[in-house]
């Protein structure tokens, strides 16, 4: 069966702003932070360059994992919103999750294979 | 140090040679996969990985240096942010953008940047779902 997941077009910046991607995210309800990214992107963001204090995460296994944290900035229709970035040297993809998803008012149109995304105070 | 480690999925017919392999030399089944891994490794040489241990080792850095600093500068300095590469202070300002700035020109391998203060460790529940580092 052909798997769809809700995945939307960002722009990710570093905290200055000096460094920006555009980059696909899945929208994942299950995540409470903001962003989750592969370390490739994470480094190519230049992100190492901004790093918090240790941050250890448990994920759904009970498992604990050390991961590199940031603030960053994510830009969606032209809003900025900034976030923490997270990655791991086997982070595999791309999150966005509720500390931005809280934010905005998403609608999964999975028939029609689509997310529409509003910014309620924009 | 010696671990025991469970690994999935090893091909049955390979290990059955190792452990012939193994007793046909009279070593451990755990020096052949050493030597194994070994080879693997120096095979490969990612610069993604290089780039993630040169963060790791500065970061351990940066916390050795912190454990015995952090108790005098928050005593001096709270409230303030510091920038801190390699186990050495950067410097120490009043906002996170000018010590994001003052990173930003210099060569580094990896920074923190750390409001004096909060504490240097954070365990939080992030949900994340269990294939993540698949």
């Amino acid at each position: 069966m052909d798997m769809w997941s809700p995945t939307i077009k960002i722009i990710v910046a570093n905290p200055l702003k000096t460094v920006t991607k555009e980059i696909y995210v899945k929208i994942d309800t299950g995540f409470n932070g903001g962003l989750f990214l592969p370390f490739k992107v994470y480094v190519e963001l230049g992100l190492h360059l901004f790093e918090t204090s240790k941050v250890i995460a448990s994920i759904a296994t009970g498992e604990l994992v050390e991961l590199l944290t940031s603030r960053a900035i994510i830009v969606i229709e032209n809003a900025e919103y900034p976030c923490m970035a997270y990655t791991s040297l086997r982070a595999n993809r791309s999150l966005l999750g509720l500390e931005i998803l809280s934010k905005l008012r998403v609608l999964i149109d999975g028939k029609g294979r689509k997310v529409l995304i509003e910014d309620p105070e924009a | 140090m010696s671990t025991i480690i469970a690994i999935r999925g090893v091909d049955e017919e390979l290990y059955r040679k190792i452990k012939a392999y193994a007793a046909l030399e009279g070593r451990t089944i755990g020096s052949i996969v050493n030597e194994a891994l070994r080879m693997w490794l120096e095979s490969r040489e990612h610069p993604l990985y290089e780039k993630w241990r040169k963060i790791k080792e500065s970061r351990e850095k940066n916390y050795e240096w912190l454990k015995e600093n952090y108790e005098e500068l928050c005593a001096k300095h709270k409230g303030m942010y510091i920038a801190i590469s390699e186990g050495k202070l950067i410097g120490v300002y009043k906002d996170f953008e000018s010590a994001a700035r003052a990173v930003e020109k210099l060569p580094l391998e990896e920074a923190m940047i750390i409001k004096i203060g909060e504490p240097l460790e954070r365990k939080v529940d992030l949900g994340l779902p269990a294939d993540i580092f698949k």
